[in-house]
């Protein structure tokens, strides 16, 4: 329980809501209050979905995963020391909550480390709206399209900057299969960029 | 490819995962062969691309209200407070509308077990106001956006900051029980607030957004104001 005005949610006007720093609110959140936390929630939030959708993509499944996020983060608040940035926590966080539901859902990572299934692709189909240049194909849409694992290596290589061996240990792979999925996710980019 | 390289070397060489003498023969070998060039030119293309790619996507609707439902460790229960509000003038179906929603559902007060939930939900025999430092001076808002209404805005933080003193000074009369639930209630309110505020920067214009906003404001001024005949009456 707070017992100064200046620490206590009852002296936290809006005004000084808007004014804290992430590290005031991540000390108030850790002493419960659900206002601080709403706040890093803001905060957070775009950069959380935007990882989820990138992984998932699947729009609604990535609001349930960003919400299990900050479900967890809340829930794992007095674990937070401090030692890396609260983004950067809640991020490798969020990385965590999505490869957990994958795993979940059966879809295991080995599995799908050696398959070389292009059906995502539609492959050998023709088609008028491809017709165009691929070249203007979204980027986003392309990354959508790619397998599982070869999307979630190049999501958090390429886009997110994660090196091969934290992603190794995220996904409990080896250093090689990381890198073999960044590259097969190029090499499937390249097909579809390119066509 | 019809060279001897392979492409994941390539992936290294982009990536900057060479040796320095790896990389200097692959250099010479892209000289040369214009396969490599090309694949090498477009994994550059690729990270450029993917570099400049947004790293926040906002999500289709607000995630927080459902988001706090799972997270409140308290029964809460919908309190009409007063019956008051301009959300009954109001459609719900559009865009705005369902911001406006929000920002009433966000009313959704904490109660105890104990008594103390009486005094927060229009007890007959508290006058707020009377005595307290409060409502005088701050009128209904004709405002359409954050700058018009921020004349309004003042008067009300400085209202309100005149009962948070009122009841911070005499907090140590409150047993932790109540005190708790005072908290949670103006997180409550807070978050009402905030979200008021934002509906009407995402719709200026719209002057029956500040009528929400100032409807919240009414409230925390009269939760605060029974907060403090509470500890008077205790």
């Amino acid at each position: 329980m707070p017992s100064s005005r200046d620490g206590g949610v009852i002296s936290a006007t809006f005004q000084g809501l808007r004014r804290m720093q992430m590290n005031d609110l991540v000390r108030a959140a850790q002493r419960g209050d659900t206002a601080a936390f709403e706040q890093l929630y803001r905060d957070n939030i775009g950069r959380v979905y935007a990882l989820c959708l990138r992984m998932t993509a699947d729009p609604g499944r990535a609001e349930e995963l960003s919400q299990d996020a900050f479900l967890r983060a809340w829930s794992k608040l007095s674990s937070y020391r401090g030692d890396a940035a609260f983004s950067t926590w809640l991020h490798r966080l969020a990385v965590n909550v999505v490869l957990a539901d994958r795993r979940s859902q059966g879809k295991r990572w080995a599995k799908l480390v050696m398959t070389d299934d292009m059906a995502p692709f539609g492959n050998g189909e023709s088609s008028s709206a491809a017709e165009g240049s691929a070249l203007e194909m979204d980027l986003e849409q392309a990354i959508a399209s790619l397998p599982d694992g070869a999307r979630t290596v190049f999501v958090l290589h390429a886009i997110e900057g994660y090196q091969h061996d934290e992603i190794a240990e995220m996904t409990g792979t080896a250093v090689g299969t990381s890198k073999a999925q960044l590259h097969r996710a190029r090499r499937l980019l390249r097909e579809v960029l390119e066509r | 490819m019809n060279c001897s390289i392979r492409e994941e070397h390539l992936d290294d060489y982009v990536d900057g995962m060479l040796t320095e003498p790896q990389r200097a023969e692959t250099e010479r070998h892209l000289e040369s062969c214009e396969t490599c060039r090309l694949t090498v030119e477009f994994l550059r293309g690729l990270q450029a691309t993917a570099d400049a790619m947004p790293r926040e996507i906002k999500p289709s609707r607000d995630l927080w209200a459902d988001l706090e439902a799972r997270i409140s460790p308290t029964r809460v229960m919908q309190v009409d407070f007063r019956g008051r509000g301009p959300l009954a003038l109001l459609g719900v179906r559009s865009v705005r509308g369902q911001w406006v929603a929000l920002a009433a559902a966000a009313l959704v007060l904490v109660v105890a077990s104990s008594g103390i939930t009486a005094y927060f939900m229009g007890n007959p025999e508290l006058d707020p106001g009377a005595g307290l430092p409060g409502l005088s001076g701050v009128g209904e808002p004709v405002a359409s956006t954050m700058e018009e209404f921020r004349p309004a805005e003042i008067g009300y933080a400085k209202a309100i900051d005149d009962l948070l003193q009122t009841l911070d000074d005499r907090r140590e009369a409150l047993d932790p029980e109540t005190l708790t639930v005072i908290e949670a209630n103006l997180r409550v309110i807070d978050a009402a607030i905030r979200r008021a505020r934002a509906a009407i920067e995402e719709y200026p214009g719209e002057s029956e957004l500040a009528l929400v906003l100032a409807d919240n404001y009414r409230k925390k001024l009269e939760f605060l104001q029974r907060a403090n005949l509470l500890i008077e009456r205790s």
